[in-house]
């Protein structure tokens, strides 16, 4: 109990420094919409195997070497960050009990916990800290791109972390609450190639967890880690069952033979969970809302025109209903709505049009052939649920206004050497992480940057986006991110379709899942240290 | 024999060495690479992308990369997974076993239940169980694999729950020694069955036709004329000459076997080879998907050689040619 108060109030402290008090910022979602459990359910017991689904191995257990979706939910139950996004999408404390940037916003100084201990004993110190982010810039890690503002990174005791920057970096608190910064054990990586040491298949970490096994194609298990320097995990184990097929882990949740699905059900599976008392069903939201995305430089959308016919003439509503079984919420901003403080709520996308659409088409100089349509345009997808089925819609939706659109599925792979290595595209759809904090509009937006696939570029949204970075606190960067939502809807290089929202489904005898009141503020996605079995 | 033998295997040497070469040109000439693909979407480092380009080499032109291949091969290294950086040896040789299980019984299965269905329904042409089987065999070669797995899991773990739904080990239990020797074999059973009824309909039909086929020959006419048991004709003629169009489908079924079950491995999470091989094309792991299709070709040579010398023994024919 001690040991809870402490964490809330550095909770509280932590919150006052990134000036973001947890009221205000992200979306709550409630755990479903049902009761919870966990509040009349009395005290949480101890023991007990959890099972959670996955569709694929991880492939290494180095957490930083690259992405790798398997490994995240596993990660976050092994390693420590220095500090973590929770299902809400607040930053709260790991092994950092509290951080502070300096007023020219060029330090960044972590005070971390004390009697730390990696599972093989040896002390955690903030040498290790210093030598993961080393590694990580040194070696071209998966977080490495978001790192070049690091100058350097010093430890003036074992408890102190400071980080040097070359330039103010707000979005870099973010990040380091992110993925791929778990912090590595320096006695176990120093001097080797840290792609192929042996503790990347037999990983040790400062988690609530410690790494048991893992049976190529069949599980990973993890067990609890007693002398954990933080709330020790109720759970004897934790066993995640590799299951690749979504429709076959479905089932093996209604037989109950895994206790958290783990794995993205087919949307069409939804409303099933909903009707079924046996389970609860938690919503993650995240920052990685769905959007169509023109070839701006190169295609027939280099009309702005074209773009704002196409926007007017999509309908969300129909699209968020059929292709995505109503899990969504339609994204008129121009910027995820989880980061509230820099929302632009004046100037957004508009409603759907059909005329007003007609209209601008002809503007544009197109006229109707014999079939009723003003031009032709192929959209390419990736062959993965929902993509396919929102292209589906959106063509319906733009054969409204004129424009035949064709539909080329492929491969991811086939995908990424089309589109984004050889932009020979009119228009596609995406999605991914668009967080963790207002600065990532910069990825996608500035020009040349590494996910602008739009060929985009406006020079006076690259200078605010440069001066929203340059400033420490929300009041004074929220202005220039404004702006430059102001200037994605005037300029149109994509359409925002609707935001991302994810459902976890798991048994009713599940206390502290991830999602949950009791544990939403504490752990990070997929954690389980607070999670037990009530039967 | 000799003779027969040696060409046979030069053939089959010869084929593995072909496939090798073009194996690798449309592995590396599809679209798309493993590192973007590792990269991922979410928050693709440019730093980390060149990094391992770098490393893995695929920079060169293809050839240059051709040859460092063959040189790495050449020394018994069938190198390193660019997703997990793990010897592709090494994670093939986890999967062989649990792939072996299912498809190997699956295929015996099949065959002997295929085969002898097929024989006792052409001798019992136009019977109550020739015609049920004919028109079984149609509906189950043409029921797509994955729908007939998720249906069983539908029907005898989600409703009767007789069965396990996916895995190969009851994870919550976790057996140990002949426990869990059953219980492997317990999950075993739903894709076993799955596998073996849709192979069931090619030996059923070979092995019909072909008896028909022999038992209308006219030296078998002659036998019967000459009033020999129908017994003895069957035992004696029918069945030597009607068994080799079965044993040819076998011998290459059974080299198809590990590419043929995997979407049936994807279906019931079972830990096999298919779908580590599914998982390399769809992430372009180029020397992990190498090293799969070299064993495959080999497997599949081999299975050649091993049908042609059977062939040979059963059939003097062939072996004096």
């Amino acid at each position: 109990m001690k040991k809870l108060s402490l964490l809330l109030a550095v909770c509280l402290i932590l919150g006052m420094l990134v000036g973001c008090n947890s009221a205000d910022v992200g979306k709550e979602v409630p755990d479903g919409g049902q009761v919870s459990e966990g509040n009349s359910s009395g005290t949480p017991k101890k023991g007990g195997t959890l099972i959670v689904g996955m569709t694929g191995d991880p492939s290494t257990y180095n957490p930083d070497y690259q992405a790798d979706g398997y490994l995240q939910p596993i990660s976050e139950n092994i390693f420590n960050r220095l500090i973590k996004v929770t299902n809400k999408q607040e930053v709260v404390p790991d092994l950092a009990k509290s951080y502070k940037v300096s007023e020219d916003g060029k330090e960044i100084t972590f005070y971390l916990n004390e009697n730390v201990k990696w599972h093989d004993g040896a002390p955690f110190s903030s040498a290790d800290v210093k030598f993961t982010f080393d590694t990580i810039i040194k070696e071209g890690g998966q977080l490495a791109g978001s790192l070049t503002s690091v100058e350097e990174i010093t430890t003036p005791d074992d408890n102190t972390v400071v980080f040097k920057l070359k330039n103010n970096d707000s979005s870099l608190i973010g990040y380091l609450a992110w993925d791929a910064c778990y912090i590595m054990p320096k006695h176990i990586y120093e001097g080797t190639d840290w792609s192929e040491n042996p503790a990347n298949q037999n990983p040790i970490g400062t988690g609530p967890f410690k790494f048991v096994k893992h049976e190529k194609g069949v599980s990973v298990t993890l067990e609890r880690n007693d002398e954990y320097w933080g709330d020790t995990a109720y759970l004897d184990k934790v066993v995640f069952s590799i299951i690749p097929d979504a429709n076959t882990a479905v089932q093996a949740l209604y037989n109950k033979e895994l206790d958290i699905l783990g794995v993205e059900p087919p949307l069409s599976e939804a409303q099933s969970f909903e009707a079924d008392s046996d389970i609860k069903v938690g919503k993650q939201y995240w920052p990685s809302r769905y959007y169509m995305f023109f070839n701006v430089k190169d295609s027939i959308f280099k009309d702005a025109k074209l773009r704002q016919a196409v926007s007017l003439g999509i309908d969300k509503d129909d699209i968020i209903r059929k292709a995505m079984k109503g899990i969504g919420e339609k994204s008129n901003t121009a910027m995820t709505p989880m980061y509230d403080w820099a929302l632009n709520t004046t100037d957004v996308f508009p409603e759907r049009d059909v005329e007003k659409a007609e209209k601008l088409i002809e503007d544009a100089g197109y006229a109707k052939n014999s079939n009723g349509m003003y031009f032709e345009t192929t959209i390419d997808v990736f062959n993965i649920e929902p993509f396919t089925d929102i292209a589906v819609i959106i063509r319906d939706n733009l054969k409204d206004i004129g424009i035949d659109v064709k539909i080329n599925m492929m491969e991811e792979a086939a995908w990424d050497e089309k589109i984004w290595y050889g932009r020979n595209y009119d228009v596609s759809l995406l999605a991914g992480y668009q967080g963790p904090d207002p600065g990532a509009l910069t990825t996608r937006f500035s020009t040349g940057a590494l996910i602008n696939l739009m060929g985009y570029s406006n020079p006076k949204l690259d200078v605010a986006l440069e001066k929203g970075a340059s400033y420490v606190s929300e009041e004074d960067r929220a202005p220039y991110y404004i702006e430059v939502q102001k200037y994605i809807v005037e300029d149109v290089p994509v359409v925002p379709i609707s935001e991302y929202i994810s459902i976890a489904p798991y048994q009713s005898y599940i206390v502290g899942h991830p999602t949950s009141e009791e544990a939403i503020d504490k752990t990070g996605f997929h954690e389980y240290t607070y999670v037990w079995i009530n039967k | 024999m000799a003779r027969y033998l040696r060409r046979r295997i030069l053939t089959g040497i010869l084929i593995i060495l072909v496939s090798l070469v073009i194996n690798f040109m449309l592995i590396h000439l599809a679209p798309g690479n493993p590192i973007s693909l590792l990269a991922g979407k979410d928050n693709p480092s440019q730093e980390m992308i060149d990094a391992l380009t770098e490393k893995y080499g695929l920079n060169d032109p293809i050839h240059i990369q051709f040859i460092s291949y063959v040189k790495t091969l050449l020394k018994g290294d069938l190198g390193y997974s660019i997703m997990s950086s793990e010897p592709v040896s090494k994670l093939i040789f986890e999967k062989v076993g649990p792939t072996l299980l299912l498809a190997l019984t699956s295929i015996l299965l099949a065959v002997v239940i295929g085969t002898a269905s097929g024989i006792f329904a052409a001798r019992k042409r136009g019977s109550l169980f020739d015609v049920t089987m004919n028109g079984l065999s149609y509906v189950f070669d043409s029921t797509p694999s994955f729908w007939l797995g998720l249906m069983l899991i539908l029907i005898f773990a989600s409703k009767l729950k007789i069965f396990p739904t996916a895995g190969m080990v009851d994870l919550r239990a976790q057996h140990e020694g002949i426990a869990k020797a059953v219980d492997i074999l317990w999950h075993l059973t739903l894709p076993l069955i799955t596998v073996t009824l849709i192979q069931i309909p090619y030996y059923f039909r070979i092995a019909r036709a072909s008896v028909i086929q022999t038992m209308s020959e006219d030296f078998i006419t002659t036998f019967r004329a000459a009033g020999m048991k129908e017994n003895k004709i069957f035992k004696k003629y029918i069945f030597k000459n009607a068994i080799l169009p079965t044993i040819t489908v076998f011998g290459i079924n059974l080299a198809y076997v590990i590419s043929g079950v995997a979407i049936i491995e994807i279906v019931f999470a079972w830990p096999g080879m298919g779908r580590l091989m599914m998982t390399a094309i769809s992430k372009r792991d180029y020397p992990l998907l190498m090293g799969i299709y070299l064993i495959l070709s080999v497997s599949i040579a081999v299975c050649m050689i091993v049908v042609d010398l059977i062939y040979a023994v059963i059939d003097p024919r062939i072996r004096y040619d």
